[in-house]
């Protein structure tokens, strides 16, 4: 027999003791030496008032120059003999890694084209709608949303490869024939052959040294391969174990599973809401968030459930900048849930911040 | 200083974790509490002294943080800060006790910031009274009575439906 806790008990005992991962451990150490390396800023903070006139003095010439409305070709005209980063007029980033080597044929406020010329470039890509963003490797093209990942020309076994390898976002690959090769998710790779006659892609997997695999033909739609398929509630201790050891792949891949797999075990509604928070929190994947949440609402097998699912559903569409698909979403919870533990997250979101 | 950061920044990120509400304004934290201790690198060299001294200048700078947000929501610009309880939330929490969290976070924002320091670091750091007293530079009986304050409304609002 347990002893019933007070949800303030609850509350506290919820609370994870690990909240500093490796990323944000480097974010703020690289945060740290670059403040670090500029001490005179912090002494002379004088100076941040004859900045700032500066740069409003430069926005002004910008605005009315518009000097992205030119083409403004650039290139990395040599291999990097150390990495070196390429920051583009929307401040999307581009680090080529030693060895690399990339041109920018365009950077317009019609969109950006880069063609990655050797070695390996890392993209950080700010979201952008109406302007395409094209990363081009020996004709293979990433098309881009708003995302990270990177791009790898390796020439080591002729005729060579391209890796994507994607850690944020979404990202289309299109082959040197204009045909669409994949479209991948945050945590997908895949490899696309350089041979003239191979069929693209080559096998490709969601994760270095991940045991289950990308299907081919449909690279960053995972599958689950297995000796004898699992049943329900293996995928489900599968994903809960994935998840509690921080294997965000290994959690999602096995849950989409399961819903794919089972979508009326009783399991579905749980599984749909730790697989649509996954997505969100730690993919930022929202669209995939989205239908998720929308199918642990349906499937719920609790208030409990149904309510985090709800409220979870107003905050991707939220991220997602749907504001109608948000309105609608808050407007639910707030007629089911009045006076919800989320109400006043919920009552924040659609355009009120 | 990458030395320091490597021994204490996992730490100050936990002692932070427990008196703000959001992984963003914890990354802030920890950065500004590693500048000002690159500044003071020559007097951090007793562990035991820059444990102290990491948890002290850490308690300060979010107090600052937490009173600079109570003086924006009263101009009505807290949207957006709002406490996010995904982050901290343990991996094997139920939906329910997510729930019971988010509510304690949404709670800790509503509290004084005096007695949210105080029943904080009694409460979610495990410090002792007259370490949460030395901490917060006030009297032990002053410290109680945050303490108590904040628990009757913590009770309050948190009440088992």
């Amino acid at each position: 027999m347990t002893e019933k806790r007070s949800k303030l008990e609850r509350a506290v005992g919820a609370m994870r003791d690990e909240v500093w991962d490796d990323l944000r451990h480097r974010r703020v150490a690289k945060r740290l030496d670059e403040a670090l390396e500029e001490p005179e800023r912090a002494k002379r903070w004088w100076l941040a008032g004859v900045g700032a006139a500066a740069l409003a003095t430069a926005i002004v010439a910008l605005v009315l120059v518009r000097p992205w409305a030119e083409p403004t070709p650039s290139v990395a005209g040599h291999r990097q003999p150390e990495s070196a980063r390429t920051v583009l007029a929307d401040g999307s980033t581009v680090d080529v890694q030693r060895g690399g080597q990339i041109q920018v044929l365009t950077d317009r406020s019609e969109g950006t084209r880069i063609e990655v010329l050797a070695g390996r470039a890392e993209f950080e890509v700010q979201k952008r709608v109406a302007r395409p963003f094209v990363a081009s490797v020996r004709g293979v093209e990433v098309r881009v949303i708003g995302t990270h990942f990177s791009t790898e020309l390796d020439e080591s076994h002729p005729p060579g490869v391209v890796r994507v390898v994607v850690s944020r976002g979404v990202v289309e690959v299109v082959g040197r024939q204009g045909e669409r090769v994949a479209r991948l998710q945050a945590g997908d790779r895949i490899e696309v052959s350089l041979a003239p006659a191979a069929k693209e892609p080559l096998p490709a997997s969601s994760s270095p040294g991940d045991v289950d695999a990308v299907v081919p033909g449909e690279p960053g739609a995972s599958a689950v391969r297995a000796a004898s398929p699992p049943d329900a509630a293996q995928l489900f201790e599968a994903a809960s174990a994935a998840r509690r050891a921080g294997d965000v792949q290994a959690a999602v891949k096995a849950y989409a599973a399961l819903l794919k797999q089972f979508p009326h075990d009783s399991r579905v509604g749980v599984a749909a809401l730790e697989l649509g928070r996954l997505r969100m929190d730690s993919q930022h994947a929202y669209g995939a968030a989205s239908d998720a949440f929308r199918r642990a609402i349906a499937a719920a097998p609790n208030e409990g459930v149904r309510e985090d699912a709800m409220a979870r559903l107003v905050e991707s569409v939220d991220a997602l900048g749907d504001k109608t698909a948000c309105l609608t979403e808050q407007q639910r919870y707030q007629a089911r849930y009045p006076t919800g533990v989320h109400a006043a997250a919920v009552r924040g979101r659609c355009g009120a911040r | 200083m990458a030395q320091l950061y490597a021994d204490y920044a996992r730490f100050v990120a936990w002692f932070a974790s427990r008196l703000l509400t959001r992984p963003d304004e914890v990354e802030d934290i920890v950065q500004e509490v590693f500048l000002i201790a690159a500044r003071q690198l020559d007097s951090l060299t007793d562990p035991a002294q820059t444990r102290g001294w990491l948890k002290t200048v850490t308690l300060r700078r979010a107090a600052r943080l937490l009173r600079w947000k109570k003086v924006r929501a009263r101009f009505g610009l807290a949207k957006g800060f709002e406490a996010n309880e995904q982050w901290i939330a343990s991996p094997d929490a139920s939906p329910e006790d997510r729930a019971a969290l988010s509510e304690l976070l949404a709670s800790l924002d509503e509290l004084p910031t005096d007695q949210r320091l105080a029943w904080t670091l009694r409460h979610l750091h495990g410090e002792p009274l007259e370490g949460v007293a030395a901490l917060l530079g006030c009297s032990l009986a002053t410290t109680k009575r945050r303490i108590a304050a904040a628990e009757a409304h913590l009770q309050q609002e948190l009440r088992d439906d």
